[in-house]
């Protein structure tokens, strides 16, 4: 919080962090999705040699790496709805100074999601017609 | 007959993949008779129907979470004594205390390893 009128409102951020996050778990599920259609087409002692090899070379295996894609999906699942229940919360008028952060956003788009006042909108929008709208908002970045 | 032969098994997981996981453990580990549920009042439906002995389910729901399915199983006649596990990333004492507290009979945190499954599941049936 700066106390002039420099830098961002911090609640517009907070919201539009909360809509890449949910994008981000979106984006994780369809991934998920399409491991879980391969996977029940592989043999089990298929996927248990490669988890024996890939142990054997050091690596966790395909199992463990994909148990950690579902950990992952859920963390981002979580960590969206926090921010989306925290932005409500966050007072008018609160503002962060942002020069220094936007220098360490390199995707063009994101920064522009995260500091646009459209960000403002909920996070979680109903399936359907809403749909329509998001896609032409310019949100995803994944 | 091996009681991995007989076992009648149910993975309740919204998560393909992660349900994927589980039902390729249960088949390396030589159990066959294994259904799948994608949500709590699915595996609630199916398991009224055809109840299984066993049910492992991840707590990480929408709608109808691990323990909320717990707690409809336990209390239906049909469904009171089915085996339960809970798969989760998350062991929280808070929800393992609950979990314990509605009955359930054991936990498995994720990641796991097929052996880890294996022993989870003997420690509620016996010797596979």
């Amino acid at each position: 919080m700066t106390g002039n009128e420099t830098g961002a409102e911090l609640a517009p951020i907070i919201g539009g962090l909360a809509k890449v996050l949910h994008s981000a778990h979106a984006a994780g599920c369809e991934v998920e999705e399409c491991y879980g259609d391969l996977i029940r087409d592989i043999p089990s002692s298929t996927l248990s040699e490669a988890g024996q090899a890939a142990r054997t070379a050091g690596h966790p295996g395909p199992c463990a790496g994909l148990q950690e894609l579902d950990r992952l999906v859920q963390v981002l699942d979580n960590l969206a709805r926090f921010v989306a229940a925290l932005a409500p919360e966050i007072p008018a008028g609160l503002r962060v100074e942002t020069a220094s952060a936007r220098e360490e956003i390199l995707l063009r788009d994101l920064a522009a999601c995260l500091l646009s006042p459209a960000a403002a909108e909920p996070a979680f929008r109903p399936a359907g017609p809403a749909r329509a709208a998001e896609a032409e908002d310019g949100v995803h970045l994944f | 007959m091996a009681l991995r032969d007989s076992i009648r098994i149910m993975v309740v997981d919204d998560m393909s993949t992660s349900r994927g996981l589980l039902m390729q453990a249960l088949d390396e580990l030589g159990i066959r008779q294994v259904d799948y549920a994608a949500d709590g009042r699915n595996a609630l439906t199916k398991l009224a129907a055809n109840p299984v002995h066993l049910v492992i389910s991840d707590y990480n729901m929408p709608q109808m979470d691990g323990l909320h399915l717990l707690k409809a199983l336990r209390e239906n006649r049909t469904t009171s004594r089915i085996g339960f596990i809970l798969v989760t990333g998350r062991a929280d004492r808070e929800i393992i205390e609950t979990g314990q507290r509605l009955g359930m009979n054991n936990f498995l945190r994720k990641p796991f390893s097929t052996q880890q499954m294996r022993a989870c599941i003997q420690a509620v049936v016996g010797a596979l």
